[in-house]
């Protein structure tokens, strides 16, 4: 029996079309949680931040503190290497270089160590949920559950602020409740530069792990002891968020047996 | 146009030979998405966000029902410090190292994939109780909690497929992470609580993996806040 050409040319399309469609996905369905390396090697993962270079973060004018502050806690997990902690303008929060002249509200004496961690985890927070809510502005998250996703960290990241900053008056300083001037500075770029789902995905995940690791590193830092629970009941959180997308983006949502610090940002930065 | 039998062969057979090598690892692949990969892994939908979805009670519940925080600062363990404490973390680890080499020899879990993810994690498990172990010093048993490998054990036992056993992974780790809560608000030390709070986050993220490849709401696996409320007693699990 014979078929006609051009039958069979549909038919077998078809069926390729939907043949690639379904099956490459469910093969990658478990094999990328640990299988799939990062795009970037690891020397050029270890050096970027929030997707902005090392090098990039020292030339950015008012951010000189925070690419400083990162070097600082680059390198040696939970060294204590000093750089100077970096002020704020009590206005405007903007961050000054060298030494701080002016202390936020509430930073003196024992407690204010406990005020500057709250204030900038209440900050990352808040920036947080800015970047979630400019990546649902964006257009660019098409697809449904990781717009839900997006939704659910954004709301959760709204609790964690007002976590810290009940925290920072508890601890007697004033709550810092705006997105860190300073982060927002040097990721503006990699925001204005988001083209596609999966960069903005990208700079969510990097966003997670900056917070998680931040708060790791905030641990047996406080002058109150109670503090050091309070803020991994949250970093368990953005770890938990940093997992999820990482293997959105075929990346190893556990990548070490232990969690590491080198990407957090130091107290005082930007608040 | 026609095509001869001849050539509709050939093409038959090309496709033939695209469709195995793509149908590989389908029933692995296939087993996962019954538990609800991709999409899936973001969830919950719009419509239960909506409705205001919270944590799931999926943890398995260890021996008997867990219990606030108030009621685990036994006696015994606030006298033993943070070496007594890093050493009941080392006997929980311990325990977990066993639960999934049981779980990997029972040949209910299937996927390469899952047996990967199970092996890797035993293997942070075992860092971790080298970990605990190290700062627990003389204190240290180099031993699993028995009584809760006990526990874990019967579950595993009694688990009908690779669901319930990662059910109870699932189980294990999120009280894990909930055990280590409980510790960072007991630990005194710069060192052990240093330690904990480098660990308390890889368990949360284990939960995560397991929980999306049992096809969990996300609210399931990512709560708003980690909480000791499946911390495993050190009272009720004592380090022998």
């Amino acid at each position: 029996m014979d078929f006609s050409h051009d039958h069979l040319r549909r038919e077998a399309r078809a069926s390729q079309v939907d043949h690639e469609e379904a099956l490459p996905r469910l093969r990658q369905l478990l094999s990328r949680v640990f299988e799939r390396p990062n795009s970037l090697g690891p020397d050029q993962r270890q050096d970027l931040v929030l997707g902005v270079s090392r090098r990039r973060a020292l030339q950015i004018g008012g951010v000189t503190i925070l690419g400083g502050a990162l070097l600082a806690a680059c390198g040696s997990d939970g060294d204590d290497a000093g750089t100077t902690t970096a002020g704020g303008d009590a206005t405007t929060g903007a961050p000054t270089t060298g030494a701080a002249s002016t202390m936020p509200p509430g930073t003196e004496g024992a407690a204010g160590m406990d005020v500057l961690i709250l204030r900038t985890a209440s900050s990352i927070e808040e920036l947080a949920v800015a970047a979630y809510q400019t990546a649902i502005d964006s257009g660019l998250v098409t697809t449904a559950a990781i717009a839900d996703a997006a939704m659910l960290f954004q709301a959760q990241h709204r609790e964690h602020s007002g976590l810290f900053q009940s925290l920072t008056t508890k601890a007697g300083g004033e709550p810092f409740a705006v997105p860190n001037p300073a982060i927002l500075e040097a990721i503006q770029p990699t925001i204005d530069a988001l083209k596609d789902e999966m960069g903005v995905v990208a700079l969510a995940c990097d966003l997670e792990v900056v917070a998680a690791q931040t708060y790791q590193s905030n641990v047996a830092a406080f002058e109150d002891p109670a503090l050091n629970a309070a803020i991994m009941s949250v970093g368990g959180v953005e770890a938990r968020h940093a997992a999820a997308l990482a293997s959105v983006l075929n990346q190893n949502p556990v990548p070490a047996a232990f969690q590491v610090t080198n990407k957090a940002v130091m107290a005082g930065t930007g608040v | 146009m026609e095509t001869s039998e001849r050539e509709l062969r050939a093409m038959v057979r090309a496709v033939d030979e695209a469709h195995r090598e793509g149908m590989a690892t389908v029933a692995d692949d296939i087993a996962e998405l019954h538990h609800g990969e991709g999409s899936r892994i973001m969830g919950p939908t719009r419509q239960q966000l909506a409705r205001g979805v919270g944590l799931g009670g999926t943890a398995v519940a260890l021996g008997a029902a867990m219990i606030p925080l108030s009621a685990l600062f036994s006696p015994a363990y606030a006298q033993s410090g943070d070496a007594g404490l890093a050493a009941f973390a080392e006997s929980v680890e311990l325990a977990a190292v066993e639960a999934y080499k049981a779980a990997a020899a029972s040949g209910k879990v299937t996927p390469p994939a899952v047996l990967e993810a199970a092996t890797t994690f035993a293997g942070h498990h075992t860092e971790h109780a080298a970990a605990f172990g190290a700062a627990a010093g003389s204190s240290a048993t180099n031993k699993p909690n028995a009584k809760l490998l006990e526990a874990v054990g019967t579950q595993l036992g009694a688990a009908a497929d690779e669901a319930a056993l990662l059910e109870i992974a699932y189980g294990l780790e999120n009280a894990a992470a909930a055990t280590y809560l409980f510790a960072l608000g007991a630990l005194t030390s710069k060192e052990p609580l240093q330690l904990t709070a480098s660990i308390l986050p890889v368990e949360s993220q284990h939960a995560v993996v397991l929980g999306s490849v049992l096809g969990k709401p996300a609210t399931d696996f990512i709560p708003g806040f980690e909480t000791v409320d499946l911390a495993v007693d050190p009272a009720k699990y004592p380090i022998s």
